[in-house]
């Protein structure tokens, strides 16, 4: 009797030693998890080597983050809201954290976050962080030091938790994710208020409307502004969710994708957009603008002499803006001979 | 070849400007003979300048149809040729599509085939048999030719002879056309620009004269533009729009009522004569614009009348009405069709546009297309060159005359920079756009600046200083532009031999010490399939082979170029992607004797069938999603690997086997360095070949040809065969080496 009862203490602390020193359970997370909102556990000082600590049967995703405004991390509150709608959307169809489809697989979200600049949370120092946003990946059976790091996703907002979680299901092979998107109800509610505006104004400025879309400036600037974007490679950009600019093998940030063809950066578009409409305004500078200027001037001595600088300052803007535009040309295509300057040699 | 096409081209603008000051003397007669000898003199040159600007390829290579469709192509007309007419339009081809057959007479665009085999009769019939080869490769520069004539007509009705000369140059040599229409690009684009540029040209003569003559003459073209390409599609919907936006501005005019109404009936019952298109025009969504516009034109002419017999305030309450009751009806019914499933629905290329995402989720032979991609700025660039920066401009410039037809070419070019910008393919409709308004635009500012006559009239003027600074002015901002257009000859001729006259059948490379080296490692496959294999056989591969394999080799094929049948596709997908055991009975019950499959690694060339691979598993997965997963073929971050890494299922699948069997051992320590993936290959990795026997490698290792090996007769499983053999045999047969030199 009295051994049993001592066998059995034994026994309940061995397990509770076990509990102690090995890692969590499945049981636990889910039971941090459900405490909070959207299903991210927190990684504090006191829980998170239990936590990340194996052996473990699941897999966990942690974020280190930083949303301080001091550090002025961008990308980290760029991603903050993906990360949520990432964690929340397992969470919502899976409450312990544990796929239906699949029951052998679970997984789940943490998330620490420097938020004060004076006191940084352990866990940063444990795996000596000096970039954030870092997104490690544990999988089963590892122990603390077992972790790989994941990209960020390329896209942004929605997209971005889309590409994420279709990655994710790929490395975990969990079939049963699906994305909730946050029902995003202030453009509902702009749409709804703007359309009021708009319906407004038409009926109360009938007239002013009707002047403004019957006029031909307003359509040719429009038309024009759209082509010189289509043109920049706008669609592009748009389809393929480019980045903005890359950054070279030095971290330096490069604006042009060199030597690709078939790749561009987003602000390749932008520059080449604004460069192709400043040679098409001064183009129309010089065949509608000048010769009005002409006509202004007709007969005085010095309009002769204004005409020729303002032609030969655009003549040579053009040239200029050409010369670039060849320039960024050569840039993605190295071997293009027709370079009308080097700018770079002009500085020099 | 490059100073023919300059000599001849940049004196065309001197010319124009000597023609724009001739015409200010007063001896006309004289005058206009010689404009009209000089016009006849620059055509020529254009005519010269754009033919030969299209030769790189045969005098580079070889007089050789390229790519992929073009051999197609070759083939039809082949058929037709050696057939008649009749024939051509019943021809089941049971050669490709093993074993369904291709219904071929009924599902191709005959026009391109019926002129290349009219002039092929032609020519016999004046006593000058040409081989019909010949003609199919100089096909595109001879049409390229008259694209040029029509795209002068076209802007002359939207400028003066100026414009239409600049712009006849721009086309002929333009890189954005040329891309589609060099010497053996044999391929429904080369003559549906043309046809294309004759089909507006044409419709806006016989809308600013309302003349039934030219409308009908548009609707013969856009008959011929239908029975030539796909892209008809888009004249439907752009004449249309055009007649749309001309209402909305309130410029109906009686002109448009008959030129419209002649184009769409006669065009319309014309293009269903055509058996591929057949009922389309009255049933597809993509051709309802066309007859939603014909109602509207109808009820606004109704409207018209009734405005000139009753009071303005009565018939304003009749119009809006009528206007409300329309649209209600319109709506209600096109739905109510689609939904009874009377008209067809979009259609998924047409749709594709529109919902940019559509295709990569729900087509994926459609994405998979590499003409189907979006386009990027340099593209665009190295297409059209300083147009593209004019042509923004030009619109403008458009807007400020503002005629019927200027908003047809507003329209024209604020749709189709978007479709472009969308869809590679579509920068080919676009381009002709972009030469026309740079034309007009360019040739704006050389009236302006190109005129020298105050020089020569100090009087009127007033002191010579002004004019002086007035002609040293106009001089400055010519000369730039002379400039430029002498520069964008240059661009046009380093982009056409550059870029745009690989026949892509013979790859052209360079040796280590900078001689031309030609790799012809294609031809040299096919021409052993069609020496050395049965003519019964049939061959398996990816699909981008099968007009080549067809048309060069003469075998039968599983699946071809002409993507009509997913499923089939993805069995060839699914045998690729899959384990050898389960490839060989899928291969076996599809009777193939042969699987071709194209390996780069050797070679360092991009477009090989690994790198094409991931294609393959997905079309498979669409159909077998149980079967094949494109997931099994990543390693753990989602990254496609070939070297040790790569994950079991890849190194299993019989794509991977054919495509590295044997590559390890060509390297010293068995260590084969992939060009093209820049990783490394053990022979740890490439498992033996049991079901397949390696038959035939051409000499880059480009292509590989394997055999299906004979079911034992024993009625073993083969794998345990080759696994008796082995133990019995240890000695391996030596492969035929290729020189693994660097080449660039």
């Amino acid at each position: 009797m009295l051994l049993s009862k001592l066998i059995s203490v034994c026994l309940t602390t061995l397990l509770f030693k076990s509990t102690l020193t090995l890692a969590a359970t499945r049981e636990d997370l889910a039971i941090k998890a459900q405490k909070t909102t959207n299903g991210i556990i927190p990684l504090d000082d006191y829980s998170f080597k239990d936590i990340l600590d194996g052996p473990r049967d699941f897999y966990l995703v942690a974020l280190l983050t930083c949303t301080e405004p001091g550090v002025g991390c961008t990308a980290c509150f760029e991603f903050n809201p993906v990360y949520e709608m990432i964690a929340n959307s397992w969470f919502q169809d899976h409450k312990d954290g544990i796929s239906g489809l699949d029951p052998s697989k679970a997984l789940y979200f943490a998330k620490a976050d420097l938020e004060d600049a004076s006191a940084v949370p352990e866990i940063f120092k444990f795996y000596n962080i000096e970039r954030v946003p870092r997104l490690m990946f544990f999988t089963p059976g590892g122990s603390i030091h077992d972790y790989n790091l994941l990209n960020l996703p390329q896209q942004k907002a929605n997209a971005g938790a889309r590409e994420f979680i279709s990655n994710l299901k790929i490395a975990v092979g969990i079939n049963d994710y699906q994305v909730h998107e946050p029902r995003d109800w202030s453009t509902i509610i702009i749409t709804s208020i703007s359309t009021f505006i708009i319906v407004y104004l038409l009926r109360k400025h009938s007239k002013i409307v009707t002047g403004i879309i019957s006029s031909k400036y307003i359509w040719a600037i429009l038309s024009c502004a759209f082509i010189v974007l289509m043109s920049g490679g706008y669609m592009y950009n748009k389809m393929r969710g480019t980045p903005l600019a890359g950054s070279d093998s030095n971290g330096n940030v490069v604006y042009f994708w060199p030597n690709e063809f078939q790749n561009q950066y987003g602000i390749e578009s932008q520059i080449v957009s604004v460069v192709y409409a400043a040679l098409s305004l001064c183009f129309l500078a010089l065949v509608l603008g000048v010769p009005s200027l002409a006509d202004f001037y007709k007969g005085s001595a010095s309009g002769a002499m204004i005409i020729t600088v303002i032609s030969a300052v655009l003549v040579a803007v053009i040239y200029i803006l050409f010369a670039g535009l060849s320039n960024l040309f050569g840039i993605k295509s190295p071997r293009y001979p027709f370079e009308l300057i080097k700018i770079s040699s002009l500085l020099a | 070849m490059s100073e023919i096409a300059e000599k001849i081209v940049v004196p065309d603008t001197a010319v124009t400007a000597n023609e724009n000051d001739t015409t200010t003397q007063k001896d006309g007669n004289c005058v206009s003979w010689i404009q009209s000898s000089l016009k006849t003199l620059i055509f020529i040159a254009i005519i010269i300048a754009s033919i030969s600007s299209r030769l790189f390829a045969v005098i580079r290579f070889e007089s050789i149809i390229h790519e992929f469709d073009p051999w197609f192509n070759y083939r039809a007309t082949q058929y037709l040729v050696n057939n008649s007419f009749k024939d051509f339009l019943n021809w089941f081809d049971e050669r490709t599509w093993y074993p369904l057959g291709r219904v071929t007479g009924g599902t191709l665009y005959p026009g391109l085939m019926t002129t290349s085999a009219f002039i092929w009769h032609a020519l016999r019939k004046i006593g000058l048999p040409v081989d019909i080869r010949n003609i199919c490769v100089l096909f595109a520069p001879a049409f390229s030719a008259i694209t040029a004539y029509v795209t002068y007509k076209l802007t002359c009705e939207l400028k003066d002879e100026k414009a239409g000369l600049l712009a006849a140059a721009f086309i002929g040599i333009v890189p954005g056309y040329i891309s589609r229409s060099v010497a053996g690009s044999y391929d429904n684009e080369a003559i549906a620009i043309t046809l294309l540029m004759a089909t507006f040209m044409f419709w806006i003569k016989g809308l600013k004269q309302g003349s039934i003559l030219n409308s009908s003459f548009a609707a013969l073209c856009y008959f011929y533009m239908v029975s030539a390409w796909g892209g008809y599609v888009f004249i439907t919907n752009l004449i249309p729009f055009h007649v749309f936006c001309l209402i909305l501005m309130g410029r109906y005019t009686s002109k448009i009522y008959v030129a419209y109404n002649t184009w769409f009936v006669i065009g319309t019952i014309a293009s269903m004569q055509i058996p591929f298109v057949g009922f389309l025009p009255i049933k597809s969504n993509d051709h309802m614009a066309a007859l939603g516009v014909f109602c509207l034109l109808q009820i606004v002419a109704l409207g018209d009348f009734i405005k000139a017999k009753i009071s303005e305030k009565k018939f304003k309450v009749i119009m809006w009405v009528s206007i409300i009751l329309i649209m209600i009806g319109g709506i209600a019914g096109l739905f109510l069709l689609t939904y009874l499933g009377l008209i067809a629905p979009w259609t998924g290329r047409f749709y594709s546009l529109w919902d940019t995402n559509y295709a990569r989720i729900h087509i994926p032979i459609i994405a998979s297309v590499s003409e189907h991609q979006p386009i990027t700025w340099p593209a665009f660039f190295l297409d059209t060159h300083f147009l593209i920066w004019l042509f923004p401009a030009a619109v403008f410039l458009m807007f400020m005359d503002l005629k019927n037809e200027h908003v047809f070419i507003i329209v024209y070019s604020v749709l189709c920079s978007y479709f472009a910008g969308v869809m590679v393919r579509l920068m080919l409709t676009l381009t002709p756009v972009i030469c026309i308004a740079g034309a007009v635009a360019l040739s704006k500012l050389f009236d302006i600046y190109l005129d020298f006559s105050p020089i020569f009239s100090t009087k009127k003027t007033g002191t010579t200083k002004s004019s002086v600074m007035t002609v040293l002015t106009r001089a400055l901002v010519s000369a730039s532009f002379i400039y430029y257009l002498y520069l964008f000859v240059h661009h046009c001729t380093w982009v056409t031999q550059s870029a745009y006259s690989s026949p892509s059948v013979v790859l052209p490379s360079q040796n280590r010490d900078g001689s031309m080296a030609i790799i012809d490692d294609y031809r040299e496959a096919y021409y052993w399939l069609r020496m050395n294999t049965d003519y019964d056989a049939k061959i398996a591969s990816w699909w981008d082979y099968g007009y080549q394999i067809g048309g060069m080799a003469d075998r039968t094929t599983l699946v071809d170029n002409n993507t009509w049948n997913n499923t089939h596709i993805a069995i060839v997908g699914k045998a690729m992607a899959s384990p050898e055991e389960v490839s060989y009975e899928l291969l076996k019950e599809h009777d193939v004797d042969y699987v071709l499959v194209i390996f780069g690694g050797v070679l360092g060339f991009g477009g090989d069938d690994i790198n094409k691979f991931l294609w393959m598993i997905r079309i498979a997965e669409g159909i077998w999603p149980e079967e094949v997963k494109e997931r099994d073929f990543f390693v753990n971050q989602g990254e496609f690997r070939v070297d040790s890494q790569a994950s079991q299922t890849m190194k299993k699948s019989l794509m991977y086997k054919m495509s590295y069997h044997g590559f390890p051992d060509l390297f010293p320590n068995g260590q084969g360095q992939d060009r093209v993936r820049q990783q490394v290959v053990t022979a740890a990795d490439v498992e033996d070949l049991d079901y397949f026997d390696e038959v035939f490698s051409s000499e880059n290792w480009l292509v590989r040809i394997y055999k299906l090996k004979d079911l034992d007769i024993e009625g073993r499983d083969l794998s345990d065969f080759a696994e008796f053999e082995k133990s019995k045999n240890t000695k391996r047969s030596s492969n035929k080496r290729p020189e693994i030199d660097l080449r660039v």
